[in-house]
This record gives structure tokens, C-alpha cells and sequence, in this order.
């Protein structure tokens, strides 16, 4: 079956709707947009579709190759195309996780968090480098499982799109139903934001409900407002910069670190490990905030909302 | 991808930088010492500010911490950035200012415009 690209038939509603969030920014407040920003996040973003061209015969070969293999044949009926969407944000739930929890992933990921701006422009800051990292093996036991190629690649661009409209500071909170089985902008800004309560929260794509279950939730508070970027925020518009610095700083590590052990941990440890202690990782920082919060290092955070009645 | 998508795809990225130039969307800078303090708080888990040199533009501003430690500001766009600064820390008086270097190559060094009496300020603090 011949299925279009649902990304290209969206661009232009990415187009006006960044057109419509510049106005409001304008009116309501001018430092949610930044021109060099916005140039910088549509230059990546234009770059990730480049690189998306180069390697996604490949994706689609070995997915076609993995395919043969299949467990059971899924048809080409509604509900197959639902499951295949429910289960593709799963994998994009595993996916997302481990781009922040492992350097060698993270270094494909980070570009899409290294703006300090949350707005549309930013869904598009997109990675150029992610065949490198590998991002697309976590999507391959759909096609064992016996989803067709084509099923799959038109849920991931569904979901895609679904997550361009959540970049946003617009939109305030959604109904609380939406917001208790969606992700919408008030998870997404947590998880861009840098605060030590935020870090590392709301990996999902579509459903919050990953979250919820895998322990990793946190909700958005008024009181905390999100700041966004990395930890240690790029400071540059440099677009080669933006899609390089975290492999550059591997290659780093790695030529410089004592012995094999840790030349290793420098690729698959959690960003901001060190061998020696010297770098944070959200962890530290968490438990460092913790600390001077006078909370127990495991009390989960939500807890004190619990207490306050305001869950 | 043809050759149509390519080329509006570049059109869309360079009309949409030049909607917000015309906007004239963007613009920050740091107002006062407590704010720069604010902010180098929020930007370092435990860092403690004590005291800070704004620059008289709003462009930068160096924060001391409680330990002694210093906090290197600068707008980015239309945010700040910061750094911790790492010992000896040089700061050279050039012209109407103070540049202070951080060492490192991407985030450069970084001139703060300062009166007189914030240069002794901050010559005090570093």
C-alpha cells in the first residue's frame, strides 16, 4: 500500500502556525521568540530532513529485511493501524529515555534540547545525526512483530506531527482529562526544562500514560516555572556546533580518560558521568537540590503536591 | 524530496527568521544585581550568590557566590547563559570596561561595561 509522507503534507501548517505564535509573542511577550534562535532551530531542522534523506533508504531496507522475518502478519485494517501507533509511541517512549540516559544516544538527541527558547521553532530543531546513534533500532521489533514498513513509518509520522504542537508556552493546560492521558505542552515544557525538579521527566511522544506507568512523570507547577536549554547551555547559534559539540566532547573523553573501563563509560554512561567525579549528571544535580530542599534523596516529587492537595 | 520542496523548504526557514526580525521579537538583559544574582542561582544547583557587577548595557554580569566561587553571565539571544568561572580567573581592564575570560573558545571572552567604581567592585571580587 502506498501511504503519503504525512510529515510533507504537514509542513505547511508548521509554517502558519509558527506565524501565528510570532504574533502572539509579540503581543504578549517578545523574548519567547529570538530571530538568530528560531534561524538557528529551522537551519537544524532543515539539516535533519537532509540527513533523514541520506539514511532513510537504509532505515527502510533493513526494516524491509527485518520484515521477512515477521512473527504474525498484521493487515491493513483500522484497528492494526491503531496498535501500531499505540505501540510505536511505546517505542518512542524507550527510544526517548535512553537518548537521555545514555551519552552515545544523547549525543544525536541533545541538539533538539540545546535552545533556550520553547517554541515551535524549537519542534524543529531536530537531530542530524540520529542513524549514527542508532535511534532507529528501538523501532524494529514492530517489524518483527509483522506491522508493514509502510504501516509504521506513517504512525511515526503522525507522531511526529503530534509533538510539533506541544513545543509551546501558548497554550497554558489543556482539560484535565486530555492532560492525564496526553502529552501536551505542560509535560513537554517539563521535559526541556533544565530546573533540578524537571530533569530527566515526561519522555513520552503521544501518551503521557508511559510516563505515568514507567515512574517518570512530573507535573508542571506554577511555582517553578520552566527554563529551558541544557545544563550547560550551548551559547552559540552555530549550527555545526549545536549538531556536534556532544560527540566532539566523546571523542574528547574518550582519547583522554585512564584506561579502557572508563574510555567505555564515557559512551554509555549517563551524561555528565566522569570518572573522577568532576561533571554533574541530572542525578547529582537532583540529589544536590534535594539536599537543599531538606528532602529525602528517594521521596518522589510530586509528593509534597499530594500533601498539598493540589493532585 | 524534488527540487520545489527543497528550495521552499529554504524559502519557509529564511522568510520565517525574517518575520521575527520584522517583529522585532527578542531582546533581554540583565536589569540589576539582584537579578543577576537570581539567575546565577537558578543556573548552578547550590550556588549561593553574594554579590554581582552588572555591566551598564545589561549584556553581562559577573556573580560571586557565598564560597568565593564566580558566576560568568552573558545574553544569548534573548536569554543568559552562564558558566562558572574556574581559578585564577583573569579580568583585564580594556577601554571603558573589564573583559573577563572564561577559557573557553565557544563562549569567548567577555567585556563588561562598567563605571569607575564597578571596576573596583569588581577587581575586588575576582
Amino acid at each position: 500500500m502506498n501511504l503519503p509522507n504525512p510529515v510533507d503534507l504537514a509542513v505547511p501548517g508548521f509554517v502558519v502556525l509558527v506565524l501565528v505564535e510570532m504574533i502572539v509573542a509579540r503581543m504578549r511577550d517578545r523574548r519567547r521568540y529570538c530571530p538568530k534562535d528560531s534561524l538557528t532551530s529551522l537551519a537544524l531542522g532543515f539539516g535533519s530532513t537532509m540527513a533523514g534523506l541520506l539514511s532513510g533508504g537504509l532505515i527502510f531496507a533493513l526494516a524491509t529485511w527485518i520484515y521477512q522475518f515477521r512473527l504474525v502478519d498484521m493487515p491493513w485494517v483500522w484497528w492494526a493501524f491503531v496498535l501500531c501507533f499505540i505501540l510505536d509511541d511505546f517505542a518512542y517512549y524507550v527510544f526517548h529515555r535512553s537518548a537521555h540516559r545514555v551519552r552515545w544516544f544523547w549525543a544525536s538527541h541533545v541538539i533538539h534540547h540545546s535552545s533556550q527558547h520553547y517554541n515551535l521553532s524549537t519542534a524543529l530543531r531536530q537531530t542530524w545525526t540520529g542513524f549514527l546513534s542508532l535511534a532507529f533500532v528501538f523501532r524494529l521489533p514492530l517489524f518483527l512483530i509483522g506491522f508493514p514498513p509502510a504501516m509504521v513509518f506513517f504512525c511515526v509520522g503522525i507522531n511526529l506531527i503530534y509533538q510539533f504542537w506541544i513545543h509551546t508556552e501558548t497554550i497554558r493546560r489543556m482539560p484535565s482529562w486530555f492532560e492525564a492521558v496526553m502529552n501536551t505542552p505542560s509535560h513537554h515544557r517539563v521535559h526541556h526544562a533544565v530546573n533540578p525538579r524537571y530533569l530527566d521527566r515526561n519522555y513520552a511522544g503521544v501518551f503521557i500514560v508511559w510516563d505515568r506507568m514507567f515512574g517518570s512523570f512530573e507535573p508542571e507547577r506554577d511555582q517553578d516555572r520552566p527554563r529551558y536549554g541544557i545544563v550547560r547551555q550551548l551559547d552559540s547559534f552555530n549550527i555545526l556546533w549545536a549538531a556536534f559539540h556532544e560527540w566532539i566532547g566523546i571523542a574528547r573523553d574518550f582519547r583522554t580518560a585512564p584506561g579502557w573501563r572508563n574510555k567505555l563509560n564515557y559512551v554509555v554512561r549517563e551524561p555528565g558521568w566522569s570518572h573522577d567525579g568532576s561533571r554533574e549528571t541530572s542525578d547529582t544535580i537532583r540529589a544536590q537540590w534535594r539536599a537543599a530542599q531538606g528532602r529525602p534523596v528517594e521521596e518522589p516529587l510530586t509528593t509534597d503536591l499530594v500533601r498539598s492537595g493540589k493532585t | 524530496m524534488n527540487w520545489l520542496l527543497l528550495a521552499g523548504s529554504i524559502a519557509g526557514v529564511l522568510g520565517l527568521a525574517w518575520v521575527a526580525r520584522m517583529l522585532e521579537l527578542g531582546g533581554v538583559a540583565i536589569g540589576s544585581d539582584a537579578e543577576a544574582r537570581r539567575i546565577a542561582e537558578e543556573s548552578l544547583t547550590g550556588f549561593s550568590a553574594e554579590a554581582a557587577v552588572v555591566s551598564s548595557d545589561g549584556a553581562a554580569a559577573l556573580v560571586r557566590g557565598d564560597d568565593g566561587s564566580l558566576m560568568l553571565l552573558k545574553v544569548h539571544g534573548a536569554n543568559i547563559a552562564s558558566r562558572r568561572l574556574t581559578p585564577p580567573v583573569t579580568a583585564i581592564s580594556i577601554g571603558d570596561g573589564v573583559t573577563v575570560a572564561t577559557g573557553e573558545r565557544m563562549f569567548g571572552d567577555v567585556h563588561l561595561l562598567l563605571s569607575h567604581e564597578d571596576r573596583d567592585r569588581l577587581r575586588a571580587m575576582v
